[in-house]
C-alpha cells in the first residue's frame, strides 16, 4: 500500500520511495527513508494535503506526493 | 572520522576580517539569530540575476570585522534551481561579490535534530570550518529531548553551541566559538559513500579536466553525480562538454549495479551517518507523545472549525488594516496639506512652488499614505509567521489555491494585495518555488486594491442609478450601486484565475512544485523579531518605492506643466490669494460688526458680496487657464495623440489624459479630471462639482461624453490596469529584473483595454 491510504492515527513503516524525480528526492531528503516509521495525524479541511509525524516532526504532503511512498502497516 | 584542523587563534589572525555564512532549515529561527548577531545592521539587497534576497550584516566583535551573509532557508544543498544554486555558490566562494566564507554557521532545530543534521552533513562536505548551532534548546527540553552538546562536538570535531535565539540566550557562546576559528583553515572531508562512488567521481574529474581544463570543487562533482535532473547536471549539459552527460549516465548505471543507486543512496547514507552520530548523544522519549502543538492543531486544522477560524482571522486582519490605518493615513494626508500650506505661504506662485506642491509633496504623500496599512499588515504577517500559523494557513488553503494552479503559500500575498499590491508582492517571499512566486507576483496587482475605490466611488455616484432591489424594512440590502461596486472589486480576482492558469500551464510548463512542507511547532512570536521585521519592511518600502514613485511623480508633473506660459496662471493665483485673504478679513469684520450699527453691517455685506463675485470670477478664469495649459502641455498633446485609440472605449481625450497621468497611481485620475474639467486640481472623489461637470461634459458636436457604458468602461479599465508605479517598482526589486514589470504592465493594460472596449461596445448595444 501507499502512504495516502493510511487511516488517521495509523502508524506504518516505509518500504520504498517510488521514482527518481524531484519529488521523491525531496521526500528522501526530508527523512522518508525505507525502514522509517510514519504516522498519519490528520488532513486539511478539504481532504488534501495530509499531515504526518515522522522522525519527531510534523510534515505535510499532498495526496500526490504521498502516493510515491510505499508503506506497510506496523 | 572528521579530521579537524582548527588551531588556536593567533594574534595576527585576530585582526583579520572574516566572512561567515549562515545556513539552516526553514523554521529553525535563522532570521532571529541573524538579526541578533548582526545587531540589526543588516544590509538587504538582491544577488545579481536571481530573485534571492541578499542579507549581509557587518559587525565588529572584539576588534574583529565580521561580515555575516544570511542564506535562504533550505532542507538540502542539492540545488534544483538557479536560486538554490546560489546558496551553494556562496558557500563555495563562487558567487561574485561575496568572498568564500571563512566559516559557516549551520543552525539546527534541537527538537528535530535528526532531520536537521542532513543539511549539516552536506555542509561538512564543503570542508569549511562550521559551527553547529542547536537552536530552541528550551523547546527540545520541554519535549523530553536531551542533547549532550559536548559529546556531539567531540564526535564531530567541530564546535557545537546551544542557543535560545528568541530569548537572546547563547549568543555570547556562539560569538566566541566563531572568534576561535582560524580563517582559511579547511578540514578533511569524511568519505561517507562507498568507494565505488569516489572512483566514479575521479573519472568525472578527469573527464572535466581533459575537456575544458575545468576543475570544479569536489562538492560540485558529487552534486553532478548525485542529483538526477538537478541544477548542476543541467548546467553542465548546457555548457556542452562532449560526452560528459553520457559518461554521467554510465557512471550512475555502474553505481546502481554496485548497489549504490542514485538518488536513493545519498539520503540513506547521510541519515545512517546521523543516526550513528547521535548514538549516546541524543536521549529522547521512547514513545512520541502528543505535543501541545498537536493539540492546538486538532482545532486549527479541523475540517470545519479550521476553516472558520482561518476566515475569521483573515477578516480580522483586513478589518484592522483598514480601520487602524485610517487615523494614521488622515494624519499623513493632513501633514501633506500642512506642508503644502507652508510652501504656499513662503513661495510666490511659480514653477518652483508648483514643482514642490504638485510634484514633490503630492508625490511623496501619495506613497507615504500607504505606510500605515503596510506596517499593520506586516505586523500581522510577522506575528502569524513567527507563531507558526502561516504554515497552517498554507496547509488549509492549498487545495483551493491549487485549482488556480498556485499553492496554499500564495494565499496570504494575494489576500494582502486587496489592501495594496506593494506589501502583497513583498509577502511572496514565503514562496520558495520560483515559478509559483512569479505567477503570484504577476497576478497580485489584479486584486482590487484600495487605490481603485476612489475611482469606483466617483463614477458610481455620478452614473449608476440608485435602484434598490431588496430591502428589509427601511434597511436597503441590495442596490445597483452596491452590485456594481462588488462586481468591480471582484473582476480582477476572477480574471486572475485564467491568467494564473495560463502562466502555470503555458509559460512555466512542466514545473510541478512539490508541497512538502514542515508544520513547525506553535510558539509565542518574539517581540524583537516582529518589531525588527516590521521596521525593516517599512523602511525598505519608504526608501525604495518612495524614491522611485517620487521620481515618476515629478516626471508626470513636468509632462503636465511644460511647455506653456504659466505667467497668467501665476498672476491669477496671486490675485486669488489676495482676494481670498480679503474675503476672510471681510467675513471676520462682518462677524464682529453684527453687534455694531446696522449701517456698518450693510456696508460690509456689500463689500463682501463684491469680493466674493471677484473671487468666483478669478477662480473661473484660473480654471479656464489651467485647463488650457494642461490641454497644451506634453500630457495634453499625448492625450490628443491617443484619442483615436481611446475613442472605441467611448472616451474623449480628457479621459485619455487622465489615464496617462494616473500612471504613478490610480487616484490621480480624480485630480487630473478635476483639473481638465476646469475645476483646478484639488477635487475630491465625492465633490459634487466634479460629478456635475463630468455629467455635463460634451463632445464638440454637443453629445454627452459620459453615459453608463462609458462610466463602466472607465471603471473596468481601472479595475484591471497596472496604473501604479509603486507596484511595478516593487516587482522590479523582488524579481530583480525589469522584464517582469514590463510583462505585467503590458498584459494588464491589454486586459484593461479589452475589458473597457467590451464594456462600452456591449453597453452601447444594450441602451
Amino acid at each position: 500500500m501507499t502512504l495516502n491510504q493510511l487511516i488517521k492515527g495509523q502508524i506504518a513503516r516505509i518500504t520504498r520511495i517510488k521514482g527518481e524525480d524531484a519529488i521523491s528526492i525531496r521526500l528522501m531528503e526530508m527523512g522518508l527513508i525505507d525502514g522509517e516509521q510514519i504516522q498519519l495525524l490528520g488532513k486539511a479541511p478539504l481532504g488534501d494535503p495530509l499531515e504526518y509525524a515522522v522522525r519527531g516532526y510534523r510534515l505535510s504532503l499532498r495526496l500526490n506526493e504521498a502516493k510515491c511512498v510505499e508503506v506497510e502497516i506496523v | 572520522m572528521t579530521n579537524s584542523s582548527i588551531v588556536p587563534k593567533q594574534q595576527t589572525v585576530q585582526q583579520q576580517k572574516m566572512t561567515i555564512a549562515i545556513i539552516g532549515n526553514p523554521n529553525t529561527g535563522k532570521s532571529t539569530l541573524f538579526n541578533l548577531l548582526s545587531g540589526g545592521h543588516a544590509h538587504i539587497g538582491n544577488f545579481p540575476g536571481v530573485t534571492v534576497e541578499k542579507k549581509v550584516g557587518s559587525v565588529n566583535w572584539d576588534g574583529r570585522q565580521i561580515d555575516l551573509v544570511d542564506l535562504p532557508g533550505t532542507y538540502s544543498l542539492a540545488p534544483r534551481s538557479i536560486d538554490e544554486m546560489l546558496a551553494v555558490d556562496v558557500l563555495l566562494g563562487r558567487q561574485k561579490g561575496v568572498p568564500r566564507p571563512d566559516a559557516i554557521i549551520c543552525i539546527a532545530d534541537a527538537s528535530n535534530l535528526e532531520r536537521n543534521l542532513y543539511l549539516f552533513s552536506q555542509v561538512l562536505d564543503l570542508s569549511t570550518p562550521v559551527v553547529l548551532v542547536l537552536n530552541m534548546c528550551d523547546m527540545a527540553r520541554s519535549r523530553g529531548i536531551e542533547i549532550d552538546a559536548k559529546a556531539l562536538s567531540e564526535k564531530l570535531g567541530q564546535p557545537v553551541v546551544c542557543t535560545e535565539a528568541h530569548r537572546g540566550k547563547g549568543i555570547q557562546e556562539l560569538k566566541s566559538a566563531i572568534l576561535n576559528i582560524d580563517p582559511g583553515s579547511r578540514h578533511e572531508v569524511q568519505q561517507l559513500f562507498p568507494d565505488a562512488f569516489y572512483a566514479e567521481r575521479s573519472k568525472l574529474r578527469e573527464k572535466l579536466a581533459s575537456d575544458q581544463d575545468e576543475s570544479p570543487p569536489d562538492f560540485l562533482i558529487d552534486r553532478l553525480l548525485l542529483d538526477v535532473g538537478g541544477y548542476v547536471e543541467s548546467y553542465f549539459e548546457h555548457h556542452s562538454h562532449h560526452g560528459l552527460i553520457d559518461q554521467l549516465h554510465e557512471a550512475r548505471a555502474r553505481l546502481k549495479e554496485s548497489g549504490c543507486a542514485v538518488p536513493a543512496t545519498e539520503a540513506r547514507v547521510r541519515y545512517g551517518w546521523t543516526r550513528e552520530l547521535l548514538k549516546g548523544v541524543l536521549q529522547q522519549p521512547e514513545v512520541q507523545q502528543e505535543t501541545t502543538s498537536d493539540k492546538i492543531d486538532r482545532w486549527l486544522t479541523h475540517p470545519a472549525f479550521g476553516f472558520l477560524f482561518f476566515f475569521l482571522l483573515m477578516f480580522f486582519v483586513f478589518q484592522s488594516v483598514f480601520t487602524w490605518a485610517g487615523p494614521a493615513m488622515d494624519l499623513i494626508d493632513d501633514g501633506g496639506g500642512a506642508a503644502a500650506g507652508v510652501v504656499e505661504s513662503m513661495i510666490a506662485p511659480g514653477p518652483l512652488r508648483s514643482l514642490l506642491v504638485d510634484g514633490v509633496i503630492a508625490g511623496v504623500g501619495g506613497v507615504l499614505i500607504f505606510l500605515p496599512q503596510i506596517v499593520i499588515l506586516y505586523f500581522f504577517i510577522a506575528v502569524l509567521e513567527d507563531s507558526g500559523y502561516m504554515a497552517r494557513a498554507a496547509f488549509i488553503m492549498d487545495r483551493l489555491m491549487r485549482s488556480l494552479g498556485l499553492s496554499g503559500k500564495s494565499f496570504i500575498p494575494l489576500m494582502s494585495s486587496y489592501a495594496c499590491a506593494v506589501p502583497g508582492i513583498m509577502a511572496t517571499r514565503v514562496i520558495e518555488n520560483r515559478h509559483e512566486r512569479l505567477t503570484t507576483i504577476l497576478v497580485a496587482p489584479l486584486m482590487s486594491c484600495s487605490a481603485r475605490w476612489p475611482v469606483y466611488v466617483l463614477f458610481i455616484a455620478a452614473f449608476i442609478p440608485n435602484i434598490v432591489y431588496f430591502s428589509i424594512g427601511s434597511v436597503t440590502v441590495v442596490t445597483l450601486p452596491g452590485i456594481v461596486l462588488f462586481a468591480m472589486s471582484t473582476i480582477g480576482a476572477v480574471v486572475a484565475i485564467p491568467v494564473a492558469w495560463f502562466l502555470k500551464r503555458v509559460c512555466f510548463k512542466g514545473d510541478v512544485a512539490p508541497f512538502v512542507m514542515e508544520l513547525p511547532g506553535y510558539k509565542w512570536p518574539s517581540p524583537r523579531n516582529v518589531i525588527y521585521r516590521v521596521y525593516s519592511r517599512g523602511k525598505s518600502f519608504v526608501v525604495k518605492a518612495g524614491t522611485l514613485i517620487f521620481a515618476t511623480s515629478i516626471l508626470v508633473w513636468a509632462a503636465g506643466y511644460f511647455p506653456g506660459d504659466h505667467s497668467e496662471q501665476f498672476t491669477l493665483q496671486e490675485q486669488i490669494e489676495t482676494v481670498d485673504a480679503s474675503v476672510e478679513k471681510a467675513e471676520a469684520q462682518l462677524t464682529a460688526a453684527k453687534e455694531d450699527t446696522l449701517e456698518n453691517v450693510e456696508n460690509l455685506e456689500v463689500q463682501l458680496n463684491n469680493l466674493e463675485a471677484t473671487q468666483s470670477l478669478l477662480y473661473e478664469r484660473q480654471n479656464h487657464v489651467s485647463s488650457q495649459l494642461i490641454e497644451n502641455s506634453y500630457l495634453g498633446q499625448a492625450g490628443h495623440l491617443i484619442e483615436p485609440v481611446v475613442k472605441p472605449l467611448g472616451w474623449d481625450w480628457k479621459i485619455g489624459v487622465g489615464v496617462i497621468a494616473s500612471f504613478p497611481a490610480r487616484e490621480v485620475i480624480i485630480s487630473t479630471l478635476g483639473t481638465i474639467y476646469s475645476l483646478g486640481g484639488d477635487v475630491g472623489e465625492d465633490d459634487e462639482g466634479l460629478i456635475g461637470s463630468i455629467r455635463a461634459a460634451t463632445w464638440p458636436d454637443g453629445r454627452k461624453v459620459f453615459n453608463i457604458p462609458v462610466a463602466i468602461s472607465i471603471m473596468v479599465f481601472f479595475a484591471l490596469c497596472a496604473q501604479c508605479a509603486a507596484t511595478l517598482m516593487v516587482m522590479r526589486r523582488e524579481t530583480n529584473s525589469w522584464f517582469w514589470p514590463v510583462v505585467s504592465f503590458t498584459y494588464m493594460t491589454t486586459l484593461a483595454y479589452l475589458g473597457a472596449l467590451v464594456s462600452y461596445q456591449v453597453g452601447m448595444l444594450l441602451i
